[in-house]
């Protein structure tokens, strides 16, 4: 824990980006670009809508980051989420009906969530409190949030109701909510 | 903040992607912040890649082309958010009447004893996208000139279509301050703003909403604050 570390931690190179610090703003690239045009390309699936998605995310950042609260999480979780929101938005944007979410991608997003939960301590306990909801409402959760299906793509994938789907959705985002604040 | 269940559950999907985001209200905006906090970590269960080479030299150049808007943005933050730092403090809407009040008769008292010009005052709306994004208009009010200068820094007109702009004064119905070109700054003479309005900016058929009532989604909004 020297001061060096502290000093390149993620949390104090937004911190300082809040202020408009270039150099820091470099730094920040440096350390979390390779995860955050993870996020990007595992949203949008293609690469070059991915490379417009993380560059217009990684400008938000710089414009944005007076809004990153340390109190809410980690400033890589939300770095990770502006880049997924802006992602989801541009995929939205330009139609995506046309690439199905293929049926293997719920074991890979949970293995690929498996391998990364040492060391990131708030996604393992937003994963410890996922593995407390019933199978059904969980992947709805994970397909929603990390591939970005709409509430009729999972109506469809789990042969339900919309309004079901709905209620799942509430009602799993509700536990975890309760689950975390625990 | 109160806010009712469903308000909240729907904020969560808005979260959560099962539930659009356009066409959000600052209100809608601010209820969803703390679900986009809570899923994040999530976002980061991806396996990570490797960035073209040359996308830092991409992103600096974007940046550098909003820089100017950029640097107008950031003077403006900066001040709106003294004045929400000044708010908190004071805990409560009342609270903040009590202090302009007061600041006021201080002004006015301090200007009786030494003739100073009149204080000057202005306020500001920086007027952000719906779903989120830093402003992409900013309002000026200088309420000694009675002029309303509005910079529209980064806004998207659909085609055939016109941007309207809206002052919602609290508990009030919109009245209608015009229409809003991408890119062009305009001064509105003696319009009748009042800190705690919000300024909405909507999408409308060309010319602008027919009967003076708002027809299409509100696409930017803000709220007017004091600056000083």
């Amino acid at each position: 824990m020297g001061s060096q570390d502290e000093e390149l931690s993620p949390e104090s190179l937004l911190t300082r980006v809040a202020r408009q610090d270039r150099a820091a703003y470099r730094r920040l690239y440096d350390l979390s670009s390779s995860k955050l045009f993870g996020v990007a390309l595992r949203i949008c699936r293609e690469r070059s809508l991915a490379e417009e998605a993380f560059q217009e995310a990684f400008i938000g950042i710089w414009r944005t980051a007076a809004d990153f609260d340390p109190l809410r999480g980690s400033a890589l979780a939300w770095m990770a989420g502006v880049t997924r929101n802006r992602s989801l938005d541009l995929l939205r944007k330009r139609g995506r009906g046309d690439r199905p979410v293929e049926d293997d991608e719920i074991e890979k997003l949970l293995a690929e969530a498996g391998h990364m939960r040492a060391d990131q301590a708030d996604l393992n306990a937003l994963l410890q409190c996922l593995e407390r909801l019933e199978e059904t409402p969980r992947q709805a959760v994970m397909l929603a949030y990390c591939a970005g299906l709409t509430r009729d793509e999972l109506a469809a994938r789990f042969a339900a109701p919309a309004n079901t789907v709905k209620t799942w959705l509430r009602r799993a985002l509700q536990a975890l909510r309760g689950c975390l604040e625990e | 903040m109160a806010e009712s269940e469903e308000d909240d559950l729907n904020a969560a999907e808005r979260a959560l992607g099962t539930a659009p985001r356009d066409g959000e209200s600052a209100a809608q905006h601010q209820a969803r912040k703390g679900w986009d906090a809570m899923l994040a970590p999530l976002a980061l269960a991806a396996p990570p890649a490797e960035p073209p080479a040359d996308m830092f030299a991409r992103i600096e150049r974007g940046l550098d082309s909003g820089a100017e808007s950029a640097k107008i943005i950031h003077l403006a933050e900066r001040r709106a958010r003294r004045w929400r730092a000044v708010a908190f403090a004071t805990s409560g809407i009342a609270a903040c009447l009590v202090v302009v009040v007061g600041a006021g008769l201080i002004m006015l008292a301090e200007n009786l004893r030494i003739t100073a010009p009149a204080p000057q005052q202005s306020y500001v709306a920086l007027v952000t996208p719906e779903g989120g994004g830093g402003p992409a208009m900013i309002v000026e009010v200088n309420t000694t000139t009675g002029i309303a200068t509005l910079r529209a820094l980064r806004v998207d007109k659909p085609a055939d279509r016109s941007l309207e702009l809206w002052r919602i004064p609290p508990g009030g119905a919109a009245q209608s301050l015009g229409l809003v070109d991408p890119g062009r700054s305009v001064s509105l003479i003696n319009a009748a703003l009042e800190p705690g309005d919000t300024l909405a900016v909507t999408v409308e058929p060309p010319g602008g909403a027919p009967g003076g009532v708002a027809t299409g989604p509100i696409v930017l909004s803000g709220p007017l604050i004091e600056t000083r």
